[in-house]
């Protein structure tokens, strides 16, 4: 059994169920809150997971010679390990991002959450059962105000498919198992290459382009890991 | 049989109007005494024949309540005494205002609040953006059709 210190960053909870499972400790540690030397002194870490490495943590893991992931904000790991650098994406929380039971409250054809306003999904408002929530407020009735995490889970997990433009709140739809509409061709290039799980397609009734999800699950954090553990 | 509707104001509105001419004719035709309480005091665009009343007497009226805003339902079901609310949807004022969803599932999928819509357009719009039925479709208060409906809660 390990410790893990794990500095809380983008997507660094991805690896949490993985570690957990295989019986290692999983210490979450916020950076503004404690000073590294006191977290790397009382845990006294196997590994340390957190983002690109700052002065403080650097010599602290050179004095206790411990191991690490650098995450970058570009979905980019370095294994120090390995002394290699992954850049594997889709790294979904599915911790914070499950599917849950369909609620009748959140029932929809599409949803739309914290996506801006465009004229793709304007035409597709009128004609299917649409909720849009989240922080752009659309001028129109289906946007039904601010959502929590919480929320946002029950709407994916409730609704037939999800409308995104960013690649965020891709991961999360497919953390819930929801199917993904989008009309941004970078992103589905982005998820083009990683044809283990979405399929994409051609979808011309509505002229977007369709991500059929078969399974998500954070499937890369053991090749992220090796050597580490 | 004790009936009030509960609004912002009575100043000059289309709502206030609308709101009045109903209560006139109700009181007068039908006789049923009708009490307005308002949230805030204003001058009234045109003379009424029934009552009206601050808010706060509100509190311990034991008849029949009929809402005309969110803010105003959710006060009004705060009052221990109100034991049947309709709440008349005028306005889709979520449309306007960016504030978290559940403060508005709170009162449209309310299951003590029976749901009254402005026109069938906007009943349409609200079952579907909260997936709740609403109750009663009332033409910009229509006087036989929201007399039946008071009727039949009173």
């Amino acid at each position: 059994m390990r410790k893990i210190v794990a500095q809380t960053c983008l997507d660094i909870r991805a690896f949490k169920p993985y570690c957990l499972q295989a019986g290692h400790t999983w210490i979450e540690w916020d950076e503004s809150h404690t000073p590294a030397f006191d977290v790397f002194y009382e845990a006294k870490p196997d590994l340390y997971i957190g983002p690109e490495l700052n002065r403080p943590i650097r010599k602290c893991i050179e004095k206790y010679k411990t191991p690490y992931l650098e995450v970058f904000d570009d979905f980019t790991y370095y294994n120090s390990a390995t002394q290699s650098t992954y850049s594997y994406d889709f790294l979904i929380d599915n911790v914070q991002w499950y599917r849950e039971d369909k609620l009748d409250e959140f029932y929809c054809t599409l949803a739309c959450c914290n996506v801006q306003p465009t004229s793709s999904i304007y035409d597709l408002i009128n004609d299917y059962h649409v909720k849009i929530l989240g922080t752009y407020a659309w001028p129109v009735p289906q946007y039904i105000g601010l959502c929590s995490l919480a929320q946002q889970r029950q709407l994916y997990s409730s609704a037939k498919a999800a409308y995104v433009q960013n690649k965020q709140e891709m991961c999360k739809a497919m953390g819930c198992q929801t199917p993904v509409f989008s009309d941004n061709v970078e992103l589905l290039e982005w998820a083009q290459p990683l044809s283990d799980f979405p399929k994409i397609f051609e979808n011309n009734e509505f002229g977007l382009l369709t991500i059929d999800k078969e399974k998500v699950y954070n499937t890369q954090a053991p090749q992220i890991l090796e050597g580490l553990l | 049989m004790k009936v009030s509707f509960v609004v912002n104001n009575l100043g000059a509105s289309q709502l206030s109007h609308e709101i009045i001419e109903f209560g006139n004719k109700i009181t007068q035709d039908d006789g049923i005494p009708l009490l307005v309480f308002f949230d805030q005091m204003h001058r009234h665009p045109q003379q009424i024949l029934f009552s009206t009343m601050n808010i706060v007497e509100a509190y311990n009226y034991g008849g029949l309540f009929i809402t005309t805003s969110v803010d105003i339902t959710q006060r009004t079901l705060s009052f221990p005494c109100s034991k049947k609310v309709l709440f008349y949807i005028w306005d889709l004022e979520w449309i306007r205002s960016q504030q978290p969803y559940a403060y508005w599932a709170e009162i449209y999928r309310n299951p003590n609040l029976k749901l009254i819509a402005r026109n069938a357009e906007y009943a349409g719009v609200i079952s579907t953006s909260f997936n709740t039925p609403v109750h009663y479709v009332c033409q910009d208060f229509k006087y036989e059709s929201l007399r039946e409906i008071i009727l039949e809660n009173i």
